[in-house]
């Protein structure tokens, strides 16, 4: 990746890195126009459905019912217009995507944060917070921005507490499954509860082809498939034989894997350069390195005035502590100490000067809307 | 070529939105000041309601928005967002930010939230 126009390197955006996307023409040229119905309900190529759902099954996520919407945030925003009213309460990871977090507000949903560690959101609050809400919203891997995996033990304790919420959703974000890093990923998917597992080709396959596949419990998948057959129909099955091409053809599964590959040397790089200076990160998985601050604005300039835009945290937190989000999905392992040297500069500097500021993290939460 | 972040707005890096806009989203910085009473003590709610209206209005380019109008809902988002908190915050004096928006999302709300924020002798 090249530096900006400015000289300044681009580690804010959080997208993958443009040459880690299987090329698209091949993809393009094997498909034709082609609606991928095979009945009245069905809105799934066959193929991109057998594909999914191995994959699915391979996670141990039930495939009773699949549909294919047009990106996660499509699906999710379905899925909560299913079985959730204006005023209900949702509980969603904090710090989380700010996209989600919007949806909410957009759909009058009430956003409950929920902490989040390295191994997932944290079950107490989820504990506290199951009772009075509808839905879950959870990222099981490349948690943005934290980079947080859902660790098999967090699900297991998770369910445990959700066996006293039986009628709460759960909707996993699984949005960057194909390169996100782990090759498994813990589910909270059972029978008997309402749920849906979304996986976007956002991060794989660029974010352009807009289309995610939803695994669901079966009657959110009538209802889901039902809606979306009165609104849009389906998704056009052109996307469709160009994801399920990038599936299967052998150029495109080697660009992923090769892509999962470098997107895991790029963050252990960043991370192994951070912890020798002492700077304390998480980013198991994922396009991003989130590292705790005491204060944002001032280490983000110094990282621009250091020649590196990263990304302010305030957009991604709604009741969590501040950082900073580095995203390494086109850091070069080889430049990953100048990142960490400049960084563990800019914090000196920081701590240096900020002590007679007494620019609390609850100090900069109150003025947090000045960027 | 325009850098976009995963939220779909445009990088601040590059100044340029992707609607193909102008980076000035609010479209109010070169406006004067409007004579806000509130600002300078002895306003009242009206006032209050009146400047966060129009902030909200220039914003997201919509004017004449009603009380339930959704920030979200309309299209707002983060770099909007925090252009509008920062508006509001030059002229009424006070310290909201984007949580307060995804907190308090409708017009109503968010004004009640600002109203709140007042100092007792600005209100």
């Amino acid at each position: 990746m090249s530096a900006g126009v400015d000289g300044v390197r681009d580690l804010a955006g959080g997208n993958p890195d443009p040459r880690l996307l299987p090329p698209l023409r091949p993809a393009l040229d094997a498909a034709e126009l082609r609606r991928p119905t095979v009945d009245n309900v069905r809105s799934v190529l066959p193929g991109l459905a057998e594909a999914a759902a191995a994959r699915f099954a391979r996670d141990g996520v039930p495939t009773d019912a699949l549909a294919v919407c047009s990106g996660a945030l499509d699906a999710m925003e379905r899925v909560l217009l299913i079985h959730t009213r204006p005023g209900d309460r949702v509980l969603v990871e904090d710090p989380g995507y700010p996209p989600v977090h919007y949806l909410l507000a957009a759909l009058g949903l009430r956003a409950v944060p929920c902490p989040v560690d390295a191994a997932g959101v944290e079950p107490a609050a989820v504990a506290a917070g199951a009772g009075d809400a509808r839905a879950l919203v959870l990222t099981p891997r490349a948690q943005n921005p934290t980079g947080a995996v859902l660790s098999a033990a967090r699900a297991g304790e998770l369910r445990e507490v959700l066996r006293d919420a039986p009628e709460l959703l759960v909707v996993e974000d699984d949005h960057a499954s194909d390169v996100a890093g782990p090759p498994g990923v813990a589910t909270l998917a059972e029978p008997g509860r309402r749920w849906a597992v979304i996986r976007s080709v956002s991060k794989s396959l660029g974010a352009d082809l807009r289309l995610a596949l939803a695994a669901t419990d079966p009657a959110t998948g009538v209802a889901l498939r039902g809606r979306q057959r009165r609104g849009p129909g389906w998704v056009s099955g052109l996307l469709q034989q160009a994801v399920l091409h990038q599936w299967t053809a052998p150029v495109p599964t080697a660009v992923l894997r090769a892509a999962r590959a470098a997107y895991a040397e790029r963050r252990a790089a960043l991370r192994a350069a951070l912890a020798e200076r002492g700077i304390a990160a998480t980013g198991d998985s994922g396009l991003n390195v989130w590292v705790p601050v005491a204060e944002e604005d001032p280490v983000v300039a110094g990282m621009r005035a250091a020649g590196y835009a990263v990304s302010a945290g305030r957009r991604f937190r709604l009741a969590s502590p501040p950082a900073v989000r580095i995203t390494v999905s086109a850091l070069p392992p080889a430049e990953a100490g100048a990142v960490a040297a400049a960084l563990a500069g800019v914090l000196d500097r920081v701590r240096d000067t900020g002590g007679d500021r007494s620019l609390s993290p609850a100090g900069e939460r109150a003025t947090g809307g000045r960027a | 070529v325009i850098d976009e972040t995963d939220e779909g707005t445009a990088a601040d890096v590059t100044g340029v939105t992707d609607d193909g806009t102008e980076p000035d989203v609010t479209g109010m910085t070169d406006r004067p000041s409007p004579d806000v009473a509130g600002v300078t003590g002895g306003g009242t709610e009206a006032d209050v309601a009146g400047v966060v209206a129009r902030a909200w209005g220039a914003a997201l380019r919509l004017p004449d928005l009603p009380a339930t109008a959704n920030f979200f809902a309309l299209g707002g988002d983060s770099l909007i967002g925090v252009l509008l908190a920062d508006e509001v915050n030059q002229r009424l004096g006070v310290a909201v930010d984007l949580t307060d928006l995804v907190e308090a999302p409708t017009l109503a709300e968010f004004t009640a939230r600002v109203t709140a924020r007042l100092t007792p002798e600005r209100r």
